[in-house]
């Protein structure tokens, strides 16, 4: 059922994916159309991470294919960041850096946009750390300012590595708020744990490991994560959401 | 005074003055790199490695400057192929580099007939003493690794400050990193003449410290750096034109007192 529309923004065909010659992903096959909010499941280890960098290009598949149309831009936000902490560079420049897959120009004596840099932070409550040095900021704000990082380029698909991991209650609805409203435009890929939040915001559910299985719904019964070998039982404890708090600071 | 006369008169302190400019203005520029990037062990690897090469070229009779290049270039080469396809961890790799290539360059100067009497300016190197291919070589060095900067400063920032995330933008992040690599390589090289091999990491990692105390912005940092590196090394030719003592040694000394009472100052404040 090789579908032939414009919908589709990524694609992987049969793509083995590892770290060197340890295969943590075998035969995937898994497409992002656009409008799409797919919510990625799985247990620790199961390879989500893995999934996202090497669609992002981050690590090279072993084998197989992954397509998408030239000048695609995507926002990446990483679960752990690799970013030096004491770079000597401010937080809307980190900011403005998101714009590197889009309209940029590398040199030095182009001006970036701090003007939607700004914006961007001012809308995700962090406008006043536009000029902080990187490395001052507390877990929390650094995540905001890495999400506008990722928002910065416009992109056509927003991938986000377990996005709520470091803020707190109140900005974790703001942000689902804020993805709600990015998803009229932005196909948007996020894992999570958090299968109550999960199943209240997102339209489909990729159960990642070792092998991929995609539900085409927001709904996913115990039965049907046990079959696809995806072991999580937040959804036994009925509708009500299990929220589980990281402690952090 | 004499010195600015003695300026006019002798083409030795020209280049000299020359040299400290340009020599400066690379360090400023490749020391912010090396420093934010945490390259600083690495850099101490090339050009203790280089020497291995200089000793060689040295005992061959040719120009030394081209055997610390081939060695300073392989051995930042050598430390990538150690640590991706042997697996040694890389500061053991750079580890075993610096004191190899130290103990290959003592022995061929000691195996060249004769006494060695340039050993102190490999050491510690000797800015009066550089030729007109010296200046022209670190010329079109510092040209070069200005264009680089103004054309692609932005992606070379963006890349040092965070690779997975360049990466996952598709910058070239592979060829950035080898293309600065092989700039502070040369960098290091070129300089080996001015400061000598001992002396050469504070020249890369001072300025950059002491741009970094007020600076939390890369390009002032570099311009600072810079500027601080082409203050210390002048000055250093004009103390050792007076007192006879190797200018490096007073240019590094310099530096670390105004990074210790910079440090200092901005503690109390
Ligand atoms: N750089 C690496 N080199 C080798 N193996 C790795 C590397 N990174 C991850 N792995 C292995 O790949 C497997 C999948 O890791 P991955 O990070 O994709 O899991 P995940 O599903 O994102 O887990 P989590 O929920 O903990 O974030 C793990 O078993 C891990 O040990
Ligand atoms: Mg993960």
């Amino acid at each position: 059922m090789q579908e032939v529309d414009d919908n589709i923004l990524i694609r992987l065909n049969k793509v083995t994916a590892g770290y060197g010659d340890k295969i943590i992903l075998r035969d995937i096959d898994f497409k992002v159309c656009k409008g799409d909010f797919i919510g990625v499941i799985g247990p620790n280890g199961g390879g989500k991470t893995t999934l996202i960098k090497t669609i992002l290009g981050i690590i090279s598949s072993l084998s197989g294919s992954i397509d998408y149309p030239s000048g695609i831009r995507m926002g990446y936000l990483p679960q752990i960041t690799t970013i030096i902490k004491d770079f000597p560079i401010s937080a809307r420049d980190v900011v403005c850096s998101g714009l590197s897959s889009g309209n940029f120009s590398g040199g030095l004596m182009s001006k970036p946009d701090y003007g939607r840099a700004e914006e961007l932070l001012e809308w995700l409550s962090v406008g006043y750390l536009a000029k902080y040095q990187i490395g001052r900021l507390s877990g929390g704000e650094l995540q905001r300012v890495l999400l506008a990082r990722a928002i910065m380029c416009d992109p056509h698909v927003l991938i986000l590595d377990e996005p709520t991991t470091y803020v707190d209650n109140k900005f974790e609805n703001k942000m689902y708020e804020i993805l709600h409203q990015l998803n009229e435009k932005v196909a948007i890929v996020m894992v999570s744990h958090d299968l109550g939040m999960i199943s209240r915001h997102v339209k489909g559910i990729a159960c990642v490991n070792r092998s991929l299985h995609y539900h085409n719904s927001n709904i996913i019964t115990a039965h049907q994560l046990d079959m696809y070998d995806c072991p999580m039982q937040l959804l036994e404890h009925g509708k009500v959401p299990h929220t589980v708090l990281e402690m952090h600071n | 005074m004499d010195f600015i006369s003695d300026i006019f008169s002798y083409a030795f302190l020209q280049r000299a003055l020359l040299a400290a400019l340009v020599t400066g203005a690379i360090c400023g520029i490749m020391g912010v790199y090396m420093v934010v990037r945490r390259l600083v062990f690495l850099a101490g690897g090339i050009t203790h490695s280089a020497f291995g090469g200089l000793g060689l070229a040295y005992f061959l009779g040719i120009n030394t400057l081209w055997g610390s290049l081939f060695a300073g270039l392989a051995s930042a080469y050598a430390v990538e192929r150690m640590t991706d396809v042997g697996k040694i961890r890389e500061d053991s790799a750079i580890g075993i580099l610096w004191s190899v290539g130290m103990a290959i360059g003592i022995i061929f100067i000691l195996l060249t007939p004769g006494y060695a009497p340039n050993l102190m300016s490999f050491l510690f190197g000797n800015i009066l003493m550089v030729t007109s291919l010296d200046v022209c070589l670190l010329f079109a060095l510092l040209v070069v690794i200005a264009g680089v900067m103004i054309v692609w400063g932005r992606t070379i920032i963006y890349v040092a400050l965070d690779h997975e995330f360049a990466m996952s933008q598709h910058l070239p992040v592979k060829l950035v990193n080898n293309l600065m690599l092989c700039l502070l390589s040369l960098s290091i090289i070129l300089s080996i003449k001015i400061v000598g091999i001992m002396l050469l990491l504070s020249l890369l990692t001072v300025p950059a410290s002491i741009a970094g105390i007020w600076k939390s912005d890369y390009r002032e940092m570099t311009i600072i750096a810079a500027l601080i590196s082409i203050v210390g090394l002048v000055t250093g030719i004009f103390v050792s034109y007076l007192a006879d003592i190797p200018s490096s040694a007073v240019t590094v000394v310099i530096l670390v007192l105004v990074l210790l009472i910079l440090k200092l100052i901005c503690r109390k404040s």
